[in-house]
């Protein structure tokens, strides 16, 4: 247990001292979010809520979906291709630890990534909601962000150092636009409202917005958000460990 | 008392390519060996799999008595691998305690830093540092369980001459209390010479030669004649001497590879040659390896051409 925590403040250390941090975790979605509130008005109306409320769930989503895919991929890419996770296999670290202390540093994170989103909006644009909503919202993102570590943690086992970067930043914008990030989908075409209900992105950004405009969240969020969580994860976990045969020590 | 490592009938195949053949060994534990041989001998396959990143696809490996892959191996395993990037934005220090953490019984991280010379970079980031104080590090990090058996795949790439030489130094202080096992590879042979017990020559995934080093070049029957050429000593004269298989010049000190090295000394004292300083050797462990290579290759061609 000691040893897991130890790699456990390794791994939030790594990406919080990382360039990618700072970028796709904070500078991205802050500043986007101060851009298009102010383009369109913090009191209009989208899906029956403030944008200023609404577009930040956006972001907030946003930059979870950056640092699970982007740090993660890149990094485990590298790891596995250069001679560390062989190096890893050769002392007695548990098989688990590698991928289990990654998905948990990127709860703490994704956490740092929403807080400061949330002081944004509070403090420069003057957002309001109960405590409640505030941390209900918080929560359901942080936790929805494993998602994308996960799929960080597999896209990093596709190939080497290049090609994680280019899959994981084309799935980052793709799986972005299609789950409405962007644009919201109530003013895109029906096929893209029918395509954002498979997205992880829309299907967690929606269980906030329904908070924030006091619906009920539908269970389909939940179920698409937990089938994705629990699949994602497994097999990301699966590809970590599972005895692999190298072909070369290095 | 069980093997530090033993090998046993390992054959590893590529499709058809027999990267390692039917290779079979010992290590006593408390010895040094080099596995040594030309580049895609098969050092590295059969490293890998000693160290069980890679199943034999005949034969088998134990390591103190384990399996490869079983945790009480790997707890006393230290390895040095020949490539590795370490991870980015981790501090030397963490980097320590982190490989300390996965130990029942580590050492000290002073005792490892001061070990491989690196106290001072400590505090600095792992990536950042040089080539040779990263293989500095990563031999502290190898240490970090203070393991019973060390495999070391080129430990010294990438050092300068100084920091080579403290490295030896350091190694051989950790490995001389009889308690530890050390496997390792090296380009240097004149390092393999100087600390190793034992060489494993390898050629084309076999074992050509295996035994001590006075054993290996013995068997390689290398015999030299050296001395230093005075004035009136004219190459002529070398040249014509009895049994001469070739000579080598370096300034004026001369060395002659010969079968009978007591002919060639006669006769140089005996024709009065302008020569003193004699001494008669073996040679090095490098003329050893070169002449059972080429050896190998001659039994090679002529199995080809039958």
């Amino acid at each position: 247990m000691k040893a897991w925590l130890l790699e456990w403040r390794i791994e939030v250390l790594r990406n919080v001292r990382n360039r990618r941090f700072l970028i796709f975790t904070i500078l991205f979605p802050v500043g986007f979010y101060l851009l298009y509130v102010n383009l369109y008005g913090q009191h209009a109306q989208m899906g029956g809520i403030d944008w200023s409320k609404y577009f930040l769930i956006s972001m907030s989503v946003f930059g979870v979906v950056g640092t699970g895919l982007n740090g993660t991929a890149v990094r485990v890419a590298i790891e596995r291709t250069q001679g560390w996770t062989s190096w890893m296999l050769t002392t007695p670290r548990p098989a688990a630890q590698a991928v289990t202390t990654k998905l948990a540093a990127n709860v703490v994170v994704s956490a740092m990534g929403i807080a400061v989103m949330f002081l944004v909006g509070a403090l420069v644009e003057h957002v309001q909601m109960p405590v409640g909503a505030w941390l209900a919202c918080g929560l359901a993102t942080v936790f929805g962000a494993l998602v994308f570590t996960a799929l960080g943690i597999l896209i990093g086992h596709f190939g080497g150092r290049e090609a994680a970067q280019i899959l994981a930043s084309i799935v980052y914008f793709l799986v972005s636009i299609a789950g409405g990030l962007w644009i919201p989908v109530q003013i895109l075409p029906p096929f893209f409202q029918h395509l954002a209900l498979w997205m992880p992105t829309y299907r967690l950004a929606d269980i906030a917005w329904s908070v924030i405009g006091q619906r009920a969240v539908p269970w389909s969020d939940f179920a698409v958000m937990a089938a994705y969580l629990v699949g994602l994860v497994l097999v990301s976990a699966w590809v970590s460990t599972r005895p692999r045969e190298v072909r070369s020590v290095a | 008392m069980s093997a530090a490592i033993s090998v046993e009938h390992v054959t590893k195949r590529f499709g058809a390519v027999h990267a390692v053949d039917d290779v079979s060994f010992e290590v006593e534990p408390g010895t040094i060996v080099a596995l040594l041989g030309p580049n895609g001998a098969g050092k590295t396959t059969l490293i890998s799999m000693i160290l069980g990143l890679s199943e034999p696809t005949q034969g088998f490996v134990r390591i103190l008595g384990h399996r490869p892959r079983d945790r009480a191996a790997r707890e006393r395993l230290g390895v040095m691998l020949q490539h590795v990037t370490l991870p980015q934005s981790v501090k030397v220090k963490e980097l320590l305690a982190w490989f300390r953490s996965f130990y029942p019984h580590p050492l000290p991280a002073e005792h490892l830093l001061q070990m491989a010379g690196i106290e001072h970079l400590a505090d600095r980031e792992a990536v950042k540092l040089s080539g040779g104080e990263q293989r500095r590090l990563q031999f502290a990090l190898a240490m970090a369980g203070d393991p019973s058996l060390l495999l070391l795949d080129e430990p010294t790439t990438g050092m300068d001459v100084e920091s080579r030489r403290a490295f030896w130094d350091s190694l051989r202080s950790f490995v001389r209390d009889g308690r530890r096992t050390l496997l390792l590879t090296t380009h240097h042979l004149e390092e393999a010479e100087s600390i190793a017990d034992r060489v494993i020559l390898l050629k084309g995934g076999r074992v050509i030669a295996d035994g001590s080093l006075a054993e290996i070049k013995r068997q390689a029957g290398n015999r030299y004649v050296s001395f230093i050429a005075g004035p009136r000593c004219t190459n002529d004269e070398i040249e014509q001497l009895p049994h001469v298989k070739r000579v080598r010049f370096s300034g004026r000190h001369v060395r002659i590879e010969t079968d009978h090295p007591d002919d060639v000394l006669r006769a140089i004292i005996l024709r009065d040659l302008d020569a003193s300083s004699f001494e008669v050797s073996q040679g090095a462990l490098e003329d050893a390896f070169v002449a059972l290579t080429e050896l190998e290759d001659r039994v090679e061609d002529r199995g080809a051409l039958r």
